[in-house]
C-alpha cells in the first residue's frame, strides 16, 4: 500500500493526464449523446449571441465606409437613370415628332437643340441642322406643342434660332374663336407667358382660346399652334393678353424647321412699309 | 494561491471567448494563432505541469463548448498543459531571465506543434490531408502563435516570469 501511495505522489501528473485525457475520450465518445448535445447546443446558442454582439459593433464601426459605398452605389443608379430617362425622353420626341412630320402639310426637317442660353432676355438656341441641310434664315423652328422660334443664322453644320421666349422676338398671332390678330411677344418675365399686343377693346377674346401663328406672318406658316389665352386685361386702347405658350422651353431637345413658304415678295413689301412708317400697329421692327 | 487560481481560471475563460470571435478572424494564409496555447504554456511554465494539465484540461471544456467540438478540444488542450509543463520554472529557480526566457518559448512552441498535429490528425481523421499540406499548416499555425508568444511575453509575462 506504501508502495502504491508513493506511486501516485510520484507520477500524480501522468495520472492527471490520464484522468483528463480519459475524460476527454468520454466526450468525444458521448458527443452524439442527448445531454452533451444540449450542452454544446447553448454553447451555440451563447456563441451566437456573442457574434451578434460583435457583428452590429462591427457593422457600427463600419457604418461610416458603409454610406459612403451607398452613396456611390446611389450616385451609379442616378446616373443610369439620367442616362436611359433621357434615351426615353429623347425616344418619345423623336416619335412624335417622326408622326407629326408624317401629317404635317409642309417640308419638314428635323433637329436636336445642342446648346441653348436661356437667361432674362437673351435667349438663344442652337440646333445641329444648317445651310447642308438646306436650313435658311428666318425659317420658323416648331415642335407638335407649337412654335419654338425662328433661324436667326445658319452656319454649315448648325442654326441659331431666336426663341419665342426672347426679347426681340414677334409673330402675328390670331385666336381660333374669335379670329382676333395680335402680335405676340415676351416681356422677360415668366418663361411660359408671353403677351399678345394690339388687341383692340371691340375685339372679343375668351380664356382659354387657342392662339395660333396667323397669315401675315413673315416668317412662320399659317396655323403653327402658339399658347392659349389665359388673362384678357383691357387697357386704355387695347387689351393685354397673356398667352400660356404650348411649347416647354424648358425640356426641348428635338425640334423641327419648316421649309420656307412665305413669299420673299411679301416680306420686301411689309419691310418696306415699315421703313415708310404707314406699318403702326400689326408689324412690329422685327419682321413678325 | 486561491485568489491567483480563480483570477487565472477566469483570464483563462476570457482568452477562449476571444479566441473565438476576435483571433479566429485573423485568417493569415488560411491559418490563425491560437492565444489559449500561449496562455496554458504560460500557467505551465509557471505552476507546474499538474497545474497546466488542469488548466489546459478546462481550457479545452470552455473552448469545445464554444467551437462545437468539446472532446478534441479538451484532449488537445490538456496535452499541450502537459508538455508545456515540461519546462516548469519553480519559484526558487536560480534560472536567468534569459534562460526563464528560452524556457517560456520552448514551453510555448511544444505546445503549439504537438497541440496542431493532434488537433489535424483528429479534425481529418477521416480525410487526413496530404502530408505537405498538414506541414504548412501545423507550421504556419505554430509560427503565428510564436509570433503572438513574442508579443505576449514582452508586454505581460516577461514581468511576471523574471520576479517569479
Amino acid at each position: 500500500m506504501p508502495n502504491l501511495f508513493k506511486f501516485f505522489s510520484n507520477n500524480n501528473a501522468y495520472l492527471l493526464l490520464l484522468l483528463y485525457c480519459g475524460i476527454a475520450g468520454l466526450l468525444i465518445k458521448f458527443e452524439e449523446h442527448y445531454s452533451l448535445k444540449s450542452l454544446l447546443s447553448r454553447g451555440t446558442e451563447v456563441r451566437a449571441t456573442l457574434s451578434q454582439g460583435l457583428s452590429e459593433i462591427s457593422l457600427y464601426i463600419n457604418l461610416k465606409q458603409e454610406n459612403e459605398k451607398l452613396t456611390l452605389q446611389n450616385s451609379a443608379l442616378l446616373a443610369d437613370v439620367i442616362v436611359k430617362g433621357n434615351a426615353l425622353r429623347d425616344t418619345a420626341s423623336i416619335d412624335r415628332a417622326a408622326s407629326f412630320m408624317n401629317n404635317a402639310p409642309v417640308h419638314l426637317i428635323p433637329a436636336r437643340v445642342v446648346e441653348r442660353r436661356f437667361d432674362t432676355s437673351e435667349n438663344v438656341m442652337i440646333i445641329d441642322v444648317g445651310d447642308k441641310q438646306g436650313i435658311e434664315k428666318d425659317m420658323a423652328v416648331l415642335t407638335p406643342d407649337g412654335l419654338v422660334g425662328r433661324v436667326i443664322q445658319v452656319s454649315r453644320n448648325y442654326a441659331k434660332v431666336m426663341p419665342l421666349i426672347h426679347s426681340e422676338f414677334s409673330v402675328s398671332v390670331v385666336s381660333d374663336s374669335s379670329n382676333t390678330h395680335g402680335i405676340l411677344r415676351w416681356n422677360g418675365e415668366q418663361e411660359q407667358i408671353a403677351q399678345m399686343h394690339y388687341v383692340p377693346l371691340s375685339s372679343s377674346m375668351y380664356k382659354r382660346e387657342k392662339i395660333s401663328t396667323a397669315d401675315f406672318s413673315t416668317f412662320a406658316l399659317r396655323g403653327i399652334p402658339v399658347g392659349k389665352v389665359i388673362e384678357v386685361i383691357p387697357e386704355k386702347q387695347f387689351y393685354r393678353i397673356n398667352i400660356e405658350l404650348g411649347v416647354d422651353f424648358s425640356s426641348l431637345t428635338h425640334v423641327m424647321v419648316a421649309e420656307k413658304t412665305v413669299d420673299s415678295e411679301k416680306v420686301d413689301l411689309m419691310r418696306e412699309a415699315t421703313d415708310t412708317g404707314i406699318n403702326s400697329s400689326q408689324t412690329d421692327q422685327t419682321n413678325p | 494561491m486561491f485568489k491567483h487560481t480563480i483570477l487565472d481560471t477566469f483570464l483563462l475563460i476570457v482568452l477562449c471567448i476571444i479566441q473565438q470571435y476576435a483571433v479566429s478572424r485573423l485568417v493569415i494564409f488560411g491559418v490563425f494563432p491560437d492565444i489559449v496555447t500561449i496562455y496554458i504554456a504560460f500557467t505551465a511554465i509557471r505552476y507546474g505541469q499538474k497545474q497546466g494539465t488542469t488548466y489546459g484540461f478546462m481550457a479545452g471544456i470552455a473552448t469545445g463548448i464554444l467551437s462545437g467540438s468539446i472532446g478534441t478540444e479538451t484532449l488537445t488542450k490538456t496535452i499541450e498543459g502537459f508538455v508545456a509543463g515540461y519546462f516548469y520554472i519553480p519559484e526558487d529557480s536560480h534560472a536567468s531571465s534569459r534562460q526563464k526566457k528560452q524556457m517560456y518559448y520552448k514551453g510555448v512552441l511544444l505546445a503549439s506543434v504537438i497541440g496542431r498535429v493532434l488537433y489535424t490528425l483528429m479534425i481529418n481523421v477521416l480525410s487526413l490531408p496530404t502530408t505537405l499540406h498538414m506541414t504548412y499548416s501545423i507550421g504556419v499555425a505554430t509560427l503565428l502563435t510564436m509570433i503572438v508568444a513574442v508579443f505576449a511575453y514582452q508586454m505581460f509575462f516577461k514581468k511576471i516570469l523574471v520576479n517569479n
